[in-house]
């Protein structure tokens, strides 16, 4: 039981990194970014080629920065010139975007499933009470629990961290105080994209790659925005948390059922709260 | 040569649909001067707020500061430039402190005057508090106190009375004359308390179905028929 625990907060953690950044950029732009899933998926393959040459550090520092490049050019070339159109234009557009990203890396990997070994020097297993549990996978969560304080305290106690709050809260009047939202939203968007690489890259000796894997994670990560509370990062942790546990055990104990639960879950939050978990609330 | 107006909009049109919400207004606020806006509800006094603020666009016409035209700036730009607002909604940013909220606002002033603004509003108390957390009033202030941070040169509030006792908006009224005469402030404010701007507003425009009905003095508005039987009643 522990052990399914753990690997709970394992895919949790995976989850509120994806997610968080979805948060971030549906915050500022209040707009679903389809195209999410699939810069997961290419800080996977792109920590894969960088972590045979540079290492495992060396691929996490490359997703992130690759990865935020990719966000700062979608923010500047597709998101704020699309700022005034209708959002379905935006989601139609990144849904796209996700379907040229998956070709792209299509081409330049191939098809197969390419699988990434686990980093030497996390290696090997602890026993927890008595049971073993890899390495690899603790490092998983402790870096997962580094993205949330991080996050909170640059959210709290940073200016920037005040006018992404502020934007969240209404863009447009944040705005009109004087903030210059747009370089506001370059940093967002970059910021989400260089998590969604990063948690590509911890992923990667966990999962099989291939083009189509950030498509699975973005549904559970939809689910995790919905039930957490749109543009909430406090209830994206909590949900993305209780998402991994339900995922997780539904997998060993109800396994023809696991696929299902998580949408379940979703359905029965908003019966009880239609506005999510934290509700309105940054 | 004449002197330019604080803020003017000409022949200012804004549709929705087939509907218009402003149907080719045109005025005109001298320096200085406090300008009352009243109408009925749907007139269009709040989407003429938004337009002249860059809240909305307009599909005609323009809006000049001081003389120069800013129809094509961003409503950043128009903060930045010295022109500020309110919202007829409190409580925008529930979460952020009192605080906080006057540093964001502080981000268009030239020189941020934080301190003398909460000092102004008696806000100072509630520095640390969450918006969500402080009384309707003290929410109203708080509006009030992000759009006047930097001394701003134009003001256009959107009903900052709303929903206040009567002694609260004659109080709001009275430090609004006050800051507005101290550090020179041009005023455009709506209000659906006539007490209120009746008492401080050196002129009225009156708005009705997106169109000028009428424009005076405060004693010159009382006397207009069209106005007294569509609006005002015998309230004042």
């Amino acid at each position: 039981m522990l052990v399914q625990i753990l690997n709970g907060l394992v895919y949790g953690g995976l989850l509120y990194i994806v997610s968080v950044g979805l948060v971030l950029i549906f915050g500022l732009r209040r707009i679903v970014n389809f195209a999410h899933g699939s810069l997961f998926m290419l800080g996977a393959y792109v920590g894969f080629s960088v972590a045979a040459m540079g290492g495992f550090w060396g691929a996490l520092l490359a997703a992130a920065i690759v990865l935020a490049l990719v966000g700062a050019l979608l923010d500047i070339a597709i998101l704020q010139p699309l700022q005034r159109e209708d959002p379905i234009v935006t989601v139609l557009v990144t849904f796209g975007l996700l379907l040229i990203l998956e070709d792209f890396a299509q081409f330049v990997w191939g098809k197969d499933f390419l699988k990434s070994p686990v980093p030497t020097m996390f290696s090997g297993s602890v026993l927890i009470f008595g049971e073993s549990f890899p390495v690899y996978r603790l490092v998983v969560i402790a870096v997962a629990a580094l993205v949330a304080l991080g996050l909170s305290v640059w959210l709290r106690l940073s200016k920037i961290g005040l006018y992404v709050r502020a934007s969240s809260a209404d863009p447009l009047t944040t705005a009109m105080q004087g903030v210059n939202t747009d370089r506001v939203s370059v940093i967002v968007v970059a910021l989400g994209a260089a998590l969604a690489g990063i948690s590509g890259t911890i992923s990667a000796p966990l999962l099989a790659l291939s083009p189509s894997m950030g498509s699975y994670i973005l549904i559970e990560s939809f689910i995790v925005v919905v039930v957490g509370g749109l543009g909430s990062f406090a209830g994206a942790f909590i949900a993305a948390i209780v998402i991994g546990q339900v995922h997780n055990l539904g997998l060993v104990y109800v396994p023809w059922a696991a696929t299902m639960i998580p949408f379940l879950l979703m359905v029965g939050v908003l019966i009880w709260r239609p506005t999510g978990i934290a509700g309105s609330h940054v | 040569m004449a002197e330019s107006h604080a803020i003017e909009g000409s022949k200012l049109t804004r549709q929705f649909g087939g509907f218009f919400a402003l149907k080719g207004v045109d005025l005109a606020v001298k320096r200085g001067e406090i300008r009352g806006l009243i109408g009925p509800n749907g007139a269009g006094k709040s989407t003429l707020i938004d337009v002249l603020s860059g809240r909305a666009e307009h599909r005609s016409g323009t809006v000049r500061m001081f003389g120069t035209d800013i129809s094509a700036m961003t409503a950043q730009q128009r903060r930045h430039a010295g022109l500020a607002r309110s919202f007829q909604r409190t409580n925008i940013f529930p979460d952020l402190t009192v605080i906080d909220q006057l540093d964001i606002a502080s981000r268009a002033a030239e020189m941020p005057n934080i301190d003398e603004i909460m000092a102004e509003l008696n806000l100072t108390a509630l520095a640390f508090r969450r918006a969500a957390n402080i009384s309707y009033g003290d929410q109203r202030r708080l509006d009030l106190a992000l759009a006047l941070i930097g001394r701003p040169k134009i003001l256009l509030l959107d009903e900052p009375a709303a929903g206040l006792s009567i002694g609260e908006s004659l109080e709001l009224a009275h430090i609004l004359k006050d800051l507005a005469a101290r550090w020179g402030v041009t005023v455009l404010l709506v209000e659906h308390d006539m007490e209120v701007v009746f008492s401080i507003c050196d002129r009225i425009t009156v708005l009705h179905l997106g169109a000028i009905l009428a424009e005076g003095t405060p004693d010159q508005i009382r006397g207009v028929p069209e106005v007294v039987t569509a609006y005002l009643g015998s309230s004042v």
